[in-house]
């Protein structure tokens, strides 16, 4: 198992503008939805390659699939974002495409779930947008230590 | 909505303060000019900055802790760190409970 790798303090940390009856207020992220750690891994009882974020709280979890390729681990309570599991085996390439398309294939991911959250902007259980960018940016931030593991694969 | 929410610049509210200066206050912060025009006598001063943190435990929103300040512009960057870093230990604290 890869070391948990911190996420750099500041991200998300821009104001998101929002309307209360009618009042322009500029709010913040909650601490809670920004990962302070983020890891890749190769699980081998799993087979999958695993992508995790660690938070400032903990909750249990459930497993979403989304295709033959993703899974995501979400909180159940929160709808945080604490995971993303990819069946490498499942997408049928060699080492060196691996090293690319895993990446990738993650970065649709989390592009697909903040797509999601936009089309239901009224559903709070699926309005997880901001954690879902902040998520995002916590792997662009690390990406090569993070896919590191994909070489032992 | 599970944010933080920063209040700052909020005018003096006082017995004496006129229509508008009330209607500023309360448009920033969410009351009504009725009520605030019966603050000064419940109160000594009334805050003129807030700061609005959510705190959780296991995943669910627990409370909010807001602090407040006679100082219009008492919160700074470096406090809002200590402010992450409470809230943080308040929830860890409620997971244990």
């Amino acid at each position: 198992m890869s070391d948990w790798i911190p996420v750099p303090e500041g991200i998300a940390e821009r104001p998101l503008a929002h309307s209360v009856r009618g009042v322009e207020i500029n709010v913040f992220m909650s601490p809670y939805d920004v990962p302070q750690f983020v890891r890749g891994s190769m699980d081998e009882d799993l087979d999958r390659f695993i992508v995790e974020f660690r938070y400032l709280g903990e909750e249990p979890l459930r497993r979403e699939e989304k295709d033959e390729h993703i899974a995501l681990r979400v909180g159940k309570n929160s709808g945080r974002l604490y995971g993303i599991e990819v069946n490498v085996h499942a997408l049928r390439v060699n080492q060196v495409q691996l090293n690319v398309l895993v990446p990738a294939v993650v970065k649709k991911a989390i592009d697909d779930v903040v797509r999601e959250s936009r089309r239901h902007p009224k559903r709070p259980q699926l309005d997880r947008r901001e954690n879902f960018e902040a998520a995002r940016e916590a792997i662009d931030g690390a990406r090569q230590e993070i896919f590191a593991d994909l070489a032992a694969v | 909505m599970n944010s933080i929410l920063p209040v700052h610049g909020l005018p003096e509210v006082t017995l004496g303060s006129d229509q508008a200066t009330l209607e500023e206050y309360a448009r920033k912060t969410f009351v009504t000019t009725d009520w605030l025009k019966d603050w000064p006598k419940r109160e000594k001063r009334a805050a003129r900055s807030f700061y609005g943190i959510p705190v959780e435990a296991r995943g669910t929103i627990w409370g909010v802790v807001v602090l407040d300040s006679s100082d219009e512009h008492a919160i700074g960057p470096k406090d809002k760190e200590v402010f992450k870093l409470i809230v943080k230990n308040l929830g860890k604290l409620l997971e244990k409970a």
